[in-house]
């Protein structure tokens, strides 16, 4: 009984006194009977027959009038008592000894600051987990914390700390430390670790609070949430959202930075397309980015006269970097509420000329030389050096330092000329193939396109055709492109050059080869064709290159494009497309560790790793260690000795990349000559948004199990104190409707003589 | 014994009485004596004119004196005694002891019978007095002089209510007694068995009396205002009770309605006045209300 009185009323010790007070009625309406007055009455004959006629009706009235006088101090002793319908809404602290598990979000959003209180909602969040824990050491020693953060699940801050005065300082001291990731982060993933770590224990009352933002992204995958939250209530946890932001604010993001990097050259200008996107609800009005390249700000300026709401707007703008070395570029906002979005870095390794090999097929190099003249007419333009070399060059020189190769009129390749070709390829290399009269189909077919896994894309007819001359004035073009990155420059005009290009001969593809790429599904696309839907340009992948192949001749001896301004467009966006981006440096979102893979006998076991911090750059100094491979962590032995024919490999993994920016891993060989790498790290678009879950659309994902909601600035909940609060107002209302039907009641039974 | 009697005509009811008187007299005059008064002037005590003599006229109303000073012959003319024979029943019962305000309806029934008769003796008038309970507790005969109402002052003080009313035998004998016709008021709260009391009545109309019925009530019993947790303990041996008296107001009304509501009806229908009298109104009030109601009555009858 006591334990159901204190799990139903606030303040239980209120209930037993009222209880007595239920007594008062009938008490005074007892001592009214006995107490009375004697009154010697001579009209008794009239009041006799009244009281015979009306007793029933008058034992009625008093029995309702004694029963509404009794509700009424019942209604005051639960208002008193506070009365609790919700046994869950009382505070958490009452009761058994408890377990609380706090899952603390620290996703990037949680870093959107509320302007008006300068508090980020991490700060908030933070704040919540003190009062928590201040309220759990009012009863010392009777409550237990664990204390996660949504970034690192399998790692709690604190676990099953009992909570005290002494942990209070301790947690002060690890929150004080605690900072917010950069990352966007699976509220998924938190609640499979509270549950997997709750769903064991036991013995006590186990809670399991969220501190987060709510924002409606984290929802998408409500199935899974409402899944793990059904889970949570079936063992006994009860599930508390606390929400730390009450209303969403307006955010512009830097939502990306991307340009041309891999054909970056020294002295040639770099293509850069910036997008910003306005997350928020208003329009945005006078944006300007500023860009910083390797740590100096540039005087040049990108604005943004509006963005609409919701809207992502891009801007392109070219930068030119003097010295071939790694280089960064940063570009960014000022004055947005969270500042985690508002800029976006790029590392790029500008070389001094992009080398292109060129292999002709005719000893003339007649056609080679109309490419040469597209690529690099001036290198100091375009950044290109070609160099023009006969078939055997293939055989003779390695070809990593090429960006891409350039196969013209080749009629076959030798075997030991093939394989390091498709070796290159393979290891990222691009190749463009063009034909000519010395090409030999049949070696073409089974060498290079080995039905379907070589490095050329189509099987061709034995012999080259001839395009069959227009007939009327106005044939149209003979090319005609499809949709192709590459090609995007001819597309959606009219182009007085292509028009004018004409194709005289060509290699159809064989009869037995479908024309229709949906049909084949072999991975290759037909970006071009002729005026008579034969093929005339493919391109595809093998391993990770990307080959364009072209079925006429490069140069002017099967088609007139070279004499036009449009082929030397053409020939930079193919080279631009086929460029091998194996090099270029790395880019990857917040949070996702650098690991690295050492060969001890070409590098050293350190490791340097230098990252971003707000005071400048932060070294780390790793040692790589042994991987530990699949077959061997089986074994016992704390040294396990490597398989003979497996090499030995080292490994160094850093973590702690959870700030954007760029981080420089830095390897010494084993002449301790340094080799440096880049990688820029930058937040995940999709905290951004900070478009916040309503209440009720939480609880309509939720489903059907309780989970209690607290609304952001509301610490009621922690003691209690708003519990019961829709029956307090019922019961005031019901309070209010008894006092007037007492009164009422009172005055009917009542005599009250007339103004006449 | 004079202190007890005076106690029902006091001071101030005579200085309000006598202010009644004129409206009394014109009572009197254009009622009363408008049924008992000759139509002639006759021998009497109060001079009212002088006349020149005619032919016929009674050689002793010549007034000599006049004679003597004008050699002329008038005659006095003088207001002739009345012959209205009133008699007053008050009730001696124990209920009439009830009162809730200055004056219990025994003290209240006497001081009204006390003025009553101080009014017809002061027009000449005889009183005669009937106090009673279940049985006569005392007579006054009838009388006209002044001084007859000591007498009547002293019946009424030297009785103490105590029993019950047993209203048929004390009017029937009175109807008995009363050999001449005459007026009779009966001063009483009518707390009695309704059969005998209308039966009694009516013996009296038939003996040609002319009746008049106070009935004096309190204003609790009228109103019945009492509040809070009462045992009413009866008079008479009617009962007690104990209840909350404002849930049962309502009741008692409709009953002290329905009977007031049947004697007024019996009473109209046997040309008996009838008049409820509170005992907290002034009883020159309830005089003029009852001779208002009276001249009303009486002119409705004789258009």
């Amino acid at each position: 009984m006591e334990s159901w009185l204190a799990q139903h009323f606030f303040n239980s010790a209120f209930v037993y006194g009222g209880s007595l007070l239920v007594a008062s009625p009938i008490i005074i309406h007892l001592i009214n009977r006995m107490r009375y007055r004697r009154v010697q009455f001579a009209a008794m004959e009239f009041l006799l027959a009244s009281q015979k006629r009306n007793q029933r009706r008058v034992l009625i009235e008093q029995l309702i009038l004694l029963l509404l006088r009794i509700l009424i101090v019942l209604a005051i002793v639960a208002l008193i008592a506070r009365l609790i319908l919700d046994p869950s809404q009382l505070s958490v602290f009452r009761g058994a000894k408890a377990h609380h598990f706090v899952l603390l979000d620290d996703s990037g959003s949680m870093q959107d600051r509320d302007t008006a209180k300068n508090v980020t909602a991490f700060e908030s969040a933070m704040d919540v987990v003190r009062k928590v824990v201040a309220e759990g050491a009012r009863r010392p020693n009777s409550q237990k914390l664990t204390l996660l953060t949504l970034s690192d699940p399998e790692q709690p801050l604190f676990s099953q700390q009992t909570i005290n005065d002494a942990f209070l300082s301790d947690l002060e001291t690890k929150l004080e430390g605690l900072e917010c990731s950069h990352q966007s982060l699976n509220l998924a993933n938190g609640l499979t670790a509270a549950l997997k770590s709750l769903a064991d224990e036991k013995a006590a009352v186990k809670h399991l609070h969220v501190v987060s933002d709510f924002r409606l992204r984290d929802w998408q995958d409500e199935r899974a949430i409402a899944s793990l939250v059904k889970q949570l209530d079936s063992a006994g946890v009860t599930v508390n959202f606390i929400k730390t932001v009450g209303e969403r604010h307006r955010n512009l993001a830097v939502t990306g930075l991307s340009g041309e990097l891999h054909v970056a050259a020294a002295g040639v200008p770099v293509r850069l397309t910036v997008k910003v996107t306005n997350y928020g609800e208003k329009v945005e009005e006078d944006v300007s980015l500023a860009v910083i390249q390797d740590g100096q700000k540039l005087p040049l300026s990108i604005k943004f006269d509006k963005i609409e709401a919701g809207l992502e707007v891009q801007r392109e703008f070219d930068i030119t970097f003097d010295s071939p070395k790694k280089h960064t570029i940063e570009v960014g906002l000022v004055g947005d509420p969270l500042n985690e979005d508002n800029v976006r870095y790029l590392a790029l390794d500008v070389s001094d000329v992009n080398r292109v090999l060129i292999i002709d097929g005719d000893p003339s190099a007649e056609e080679a030389g109309f490419l040469v003249d597209a690529l690099a007419a001036d290198p100091e333009l375009t950044g290109y050096s070609p160099l023009i070399e006969p078939v055997d060059f293939l055989r003779r020189r390695p070809l990593d330092e090429f960006q891409s190769i350039f196969m013209l009129n080749v009629s076959q390749l030798p075997p030991d000329a093939l394989a390091p070709l498709e070796q290159y390829v393979s290891n990222g290399g691009g190749l463009a193939w063009f034909l000519g009269d010395v090409v030999q189909p049949d070696y073409y077919n089974e060498h290079l396109y080995k039905e379907g896994k070589g490095i050329f894309p189509a099987r061709l007819s034995p012999t080259p055709d001839e395009l069959t001359p227009p007939l009327s004035d106005n044939p149209g073009p003979d090319l005609q492109f499809g949709s192709f990155s590459a090609f995007s420059v001819f597309e959606g005009q009219e182009n007085p050059y292509i028009d004018a290009t004409r194709v005289y001969k060509y290699f159809p593809v064989a009869d037995d080869w479908d024309l229709d790429d949906q049909v084949r599904k072999d991975g290759v696309t037909t970006v071009a064709t002729l005026r008579n839907k034969q093929p005339l340009i493919f391109v595809h992948e093998h391993g990770k290159g990307r080959i364009i192949s072209c079925l006429t001749s490069c140069g002017p001896s099967w088609n007139n494009w070279a004499v036009y301004a449009s082929y030397v467009v053409m020939q930079l966006e193919l080279q631009k497309y086929i460029a091998r981006t194996d090099r270029m440096l790395e880019r990857r979102l917040v949070g996702q560790p650098i690991r690295e893979v050492i060969d001890p006998a070409e590098f050293t076991e350190t490791v340097e790793i230098r990252s971003p911090d707000p005071s400048g750059e932060r070294i780390t100094r790793m040692t790589a260690s042994r991987e530990l491979s699949s077959r061997s962590e089986g074994s016992d032995g704390e040294n396990p000795a490597p398989e003979n024919d497996e090499p030995v490999r080292l490994v160094s993994t850093f973590r702690e990349t959870g700030a954007p920016g760029i981080y420089k891993i830095k390897l010494l060989d084993q002449n301790q000559v340094p080799l440096e790498r880049w990688i820029a790290y930058n937040v995940p678009v999709e905290e951004s948004e900070l478009e916040l879950a309503a209440t009720e659309q939480i609880r309509k994902q939720v489903g059907e199990v309780r989970v209690s909601i607290q609304e952001p600035g509301n610490f009621q909940w922690i003691a209690g104190r708003d519990a019961g609060q829709e029956i307090r107002e019922t019961l005031l209302m019901l309070l209010v409707i008894l006092l007037a039907a007492e009164q009422l009641m009172a005055y009917k039974c009542s005599y009250h003589s007339s103004p006449a | 014994m004079t202190q007890d009697y005076r106690k029902f005509l006091r001071p101030e009811e005579i200085s309000r009485i006598s202010r009644l008187e004129v409206k009394a007299r014109h009572i009197v005059e254009g009622f009363l004596s408008g049924l008992h008064r000759s139509p002639y002037f006759g021998q009497s005590v109060e001079f009212v004119q002088h006349r020149e003599y005619a032919q016929g006229d009674d050689y002793r109303r010549i007034d000599w004196k006049v004679w003597s000073k004008t050699d002329k012959y008038y005659v006095k003319q003088y207001e002739e005694d009345t012959n209205l024979r009133t008699t007053l029943l008050v009730d001696l019962s124990e209920s009439m002891l009830f009162g809730s305000g200055e004056m219990t309806k025994y003290e209240y029934g006497c001081t009204m019978a006390a003025c009553l008769s101080y009014l017809l003796l002061r027009q000449q008038d005889s009183v005669g007095l009937v106090a009673f309970d279940e049985a006569i507790r005392s007579r006054v005969e009838s009388r006209s002089k002044r001084n007859h109402l000591h007498a009547l002052l002293a019946a009424m003080s030297n009785e103490t209510p105590a029993k019950k009313t047993s209203m048929f035998d004390i009017l029937s004998e009175v109807a008995e007694n009363k050999a001449r016709r005459g007026m009779v008021i009966i001063i009483s709260d009518l707390f009695v068995e309704r059969e005998s009391l209308f039966r009694g009545l009516n013996m009296l109309r038939h003996r040609g009396h002319d009746v008049l019925l106070f009935h004096v009530l309190d204003d609790q019993e009228l109103d019945f205002s009492y509040s809070g947790t009462t045992k009413f303990e009866g008079m008479e041996e009617m009962g007690e009770i104990v209840c909350d008296p404002r849930s049962l107001r309502e009741g008692y009304m409709e009953a002290m309605e329905a009977y007031l509501s049947e004697l007024r009806r019996h009473c109209s229908s046997n040309v008996i006045d009838y008049q409820t009298i509170r005992t907290s109104e002034h009883l020159d009030a309830a005089l003029a209300h009852y001779l208002n109601h009276r001249i009303g009555m009486r002119q409705t009858v004789r258009n």
